[in-house]
């Protein structure tokens, strides 16, 4: 739901509003504390009045908010030096409440935000001219469908087979609620100007800046990604995707204990176990399964020669379809796998119950596993952000080794934005690190918990932030947030996120994948060209370009030759 | 800059028997041509007085570029610890990394030892596109790719029902289309027995499935390169590759 609503409209939808400012309870704790339709949700970093939901999946004593402003008024900045935010397992208080709910301006009101006007156009159509694109790229998640397609009347996208609903929201809806002209902040509002002074400001900005942020990343092409990188460099400043609250402790683990990567053909093609572990592809990658679960393969006759299990803290519809799904306490993951560890191997465990799981099925798993053929454990942020994140993924890929002594066995990450893969490879082959690389001394460094974007926020150690294509108002804590409300901020996107109520500076960029061609990478780490199927509305061009621009003012700026 | 004139080095040509003799060297758009075409009063003059002037170094393999060399950056942060160099905008990027350099050292670390080209020997046809997308962020050097095909499966059904042709208009698609100068073949047969049996295969054992052997591989994406008529013909690590001793079977298919 989240992810239509955030596609077909905006985050200032009361749709979106609908999809993530409630609080989902279990009916007991609901009925144990007399709450009528809301519910007081409070700790040390917040408060929040929200809808409360009656849903029986929900364990006692949890309160499931999803992932959004309101979640954040919550979420703990503390990233345990991983970068990761404690963004789920939050201790909070619970109580009945009158009061009223608190609305997307209420929160943007206590989190500083710097003007709350939203100038939303819709590009404009021309319709007429009928036609049909073969071969789309679906520009949403890390399983970028290539399958789509997609018939046109004119520029307007009338018709999505073979994308999934979230697919088809934003084809068909691409052309709402977008940034249509640039704008820059003057005595507290916004002025629409043009796109050069945009630019200059944009400019002024980062060169005037001791330690610029720029982030975001994920969701745009390559080539854009590579003058972000340029840009920190020539600013001395840093970059960061939004890898780091999503599989950053993916890319952690794996500099601890290497890795065992295969892509989406071997799953296809050889996988007769398949692992969906603290992820629910049904709701959040629609088409995961459907392309690699139920097809048949050359080695594997499809889902009836496929065994699926699913690990996850609640019963998600993928766990619905799954052979085995078992049901892991939240934030335990790590004692789960150490006890497979020790049942591939025949030890002895000696507790009937681990993680909440009783022996028997740990060790029923562990033996799945060894008779596997080949196996493939696609894994999400429930295992990364949870628990001791970073060193449950050591775990993993330390599962996964030992059972390569057995079979043959390896590991794919379920990357969220469509391009946060490329992100991490154009950083990997430009500074040598996977994201937030600080080039302070000239040179590429990461230094986990330092310089990473959660930190440098919540700690104020930058002094100006550049978005692009991201909306870190949506997704970070409230203490990190709270800092873009005090530096200068220019965001670069194709719609009104919640970023831009921080901006000084907001310059509209084209959708790449839609309006401009571009390399994205698959979560398997294979790039797939990205086709642009419709001109970008008047005036507004891809992020590559208004990057390069940028870079090329900036490098003027810094008399180093435009 | 379209003419340039380097004086008094020290020139090695071995092709046309130059060895170490004192001479000017003459470029002029692009070719190198006698020094008297030059317009001094244009051109750049280089005084490499004590210094050596060669034709620059070719290296065919190196791995450079794609999706094993960046998954070695990321396994390996300490190797960006205490090998940077920041940079000297705008004319060099920042350098780091000593066993697996970004990509601004690999291209300047060839230009000073002298190189000009430099083939990344191995990239699966799926990541190719990455392999490029590296290449061309190298800067300074020219650079190519030689495409793998030991285990592919496409050319191994070609190869095990023996229609040669097929397989030669299969590899030039696959030359085309990735953009690759030449054939490679790693361990061939040997990826596609692990992935099966968990187990790599020697030079005459049979691969399961196909039943053919690595040396069918040799022998017939050989003979496909004879037929495309291909540069560079075929680039071949052979099998039981990482076995100490392996020489041996490497020696085998010359026989």
């Amino acid at each position: 739901m989240q992810g239509i609503s955030m596609e077909g409209e905006s985050k200032w939808s009361t749709k979106y509003f609908d999809a993530v400012a409630f609080a989902e309870m279990n009916p007991g704790d609901i009925s144990a504390l007399r709450l009528r339709d809301r519910v007081k949700v409070h700790n040390e970093h917040g408060t929040v009045i929200l809808r409360v939901k009656p849903n029986a999946k929900i364990p006692r004593g949890q309160v499931f908010v999803p992932m959004g402003p309101w979640a954040n008024m919550l979420t703990d900045p503390n990233t345990d030096a991983t970068g990761m935010p404690r963004l789920k397992g939050v201790k909070v208080f619970v109580e009945p409440t009158d009061e009223p709910l608190t609305t997307l301006t209420d929160v943007l009101k206590l989190l500083g935000a710097k003007n709350l006007e939203v100038y939303a156009g819709d590009a404009p159509l021309k319709t007429g001219v009928r036609r049909v694109v073969e071969n789309v790229v679906c520009p949403f998640c890390g399983d970028l469908c290539d399958h789509l397609v997609l018939e046109l009347d004119g520029n307007k996208v009338v018709r999505n087979t073979g994308g999934c609903a979230i697919s088809s929201a934003k084809f068909l809806n691409y052309h709402k609620h977008r940034i249509l002209k640039p704008y820059i902040r003057e005595q507290g509002g916004l002025v629409e100007v043009n796109l050069d002074k945009a630019l200059d400001k944009a400019a002024d900005i980062l060169v005037s800046s001791k330690y610029p942020l720029i982030f975001g990343l994920s969701n745009t092409d390559v080539e854009a990604n590579k003058y972000a990188i340029e840009l920190a460099e020539l600013t001395h400043g840093v970059v960061d995707s939004t890898s780091v609250f999503c599989h950053g402790p993916t890319a952690l683990a794996v500099q601890e204990v290497g890795t065992a990567r295969c892509t989406f053909g071997v799953a296809i093609n050889l996988a007769d176990l398949v692992v969906f572990w603290g992820s629910n592809p049904l709701e959040a990658h629609p088409n995961h399964v459907a392309r690699i679960v139920l097809r048949e393969g050359r080695f594997v006759k499809g889902r009836k020669e496929r065994m699926v299990v699913v690990v996850d803290a609640r019963r998600t519809p993928t766990a619905d379809q799954a052979d085995l799904f078992i049901e892991v306490e939240p934030g335990r993951d790590y004692e789960l796998l150490t006890a497979l560890r020790m049942a591939v191997r025949d030890l002895d465990i000696e507790a009937p119950l681990v993680a909440g799981v009783p022996r028997d099925k740990v060790i029923e798993l562990a033996e799945m596993m060894r008779a596997a053929r080949y196996g493939v454990v696609f894994f999400g942020v429930g295992l990364t952000m949870t628990g001791a994140k970073y060193r449950n993924i050591v775990a993993l890929i330390k599962l996964v080794h030992e059972l390569n002594e057995w079979t043959k066995f390896c590991i794919i990450p379920m990357r969220g934005h469509y391009n946060v893969t490329g992100a991490d490879q154009a950083s990997l082959w430009t500074t040598g690190y996977p994201y937030a690389v600080s080039y302070a001394r000239g040179f590429p460094k990461m230094i986990i918990g330092v310089t990473s974007a959660t930190d440098l926020l919540a700690s104020g150690d930058v002094d100006s932030a550049l978005i692009v294509a991201s909306d870190p108002v949506a997704h970070l804590p409230r203490r990190a947030v709270e800092h873009l409300a005090k530096i200068p901020v220019v965001v670069i996107d194709a719609k009104w996120s919640l970023t831009t109520a921080f901006a000084d500076v907001i310059i509209p960029g084209a959708y790449a994948g839609i309006e401009c061609e571009g390399t994205a990478y698959r979560m398997d780490d294979v790039p797939i060209r990205l086709k642009k199927i419709v001109d970008p509305p008047p005036g507004v061009l891809c992020d590559s370009e208004v990057l390069g621009r940028l870079v090329d003012r900036v490098k003027a700026r810094m008399r180093c030759g435009a | 800059m379209s003419e340039i004139l380097v004086k008094n080095g020290f020139v090695y040509d071995p092709i046309n028997g130059i060895n170490g003799e004192v001479l000017d060297i003459a470029v002029k758009d692009g070719k190198i041509v006698d020094p008297s075409q030059i317009d001094l009063s244009k051109a750049l003059v280089v005084d490499a007085r004590g210094k050596v002037v060669m034709p620059g170094g070719i290296d065919i393999h190196s791995h450079i570029a794609g999706p094993k060399v960046n998954l070695g950056r990321l396994m390996r942060p300490e190797d960006h610890y205490l090998t940077n160099r920041p940079h000297d905008l705008p004319r060099r990027r920042a350098e780091t990394g000593l066993t697996v350099p970004n990509v601004f050292r690999i291209g300047y670390d060839y230009a000073r030892m002298g190189y000009t080209l430099v083939v990344e020997p191995a990239t699966p046809p799926i990541g190719t596109r990455h392999t490029h997308e590296e290449l061309d962020d190298i800067p300074v050097i020219d650079k190519a790719a030689f495409v793998l095909v030991d285990s592919n499966w496409l050319a191994l059904d070609l190869i095990a029902e023996g229609s040669r042709e097929l397989l030669a208009a299969y590899l030039a698609w696959l030359l085309s289309a990735t953009k690759t100068y030449a054939l490679k073949l790693v361990d061939p047969g040997s990826d596609v027995a692990w992935v099966i049996t968990g187990r790599g295969v020697d030079l005459d054992e049979q691969i399961p499935v196909y039943n053919i052997t690595p040396r069918d591989i040799i022998r017939e994406i050989g003979s496909a390169a004879q037929m495309l008529n291909l540069p560079h013909k075929l680039h071949v690590h052979c099998n039981r590759l990482g076995y100490p001793g392996n020489y041996l079977t490497t020696l085998r298919p010359w026989r």
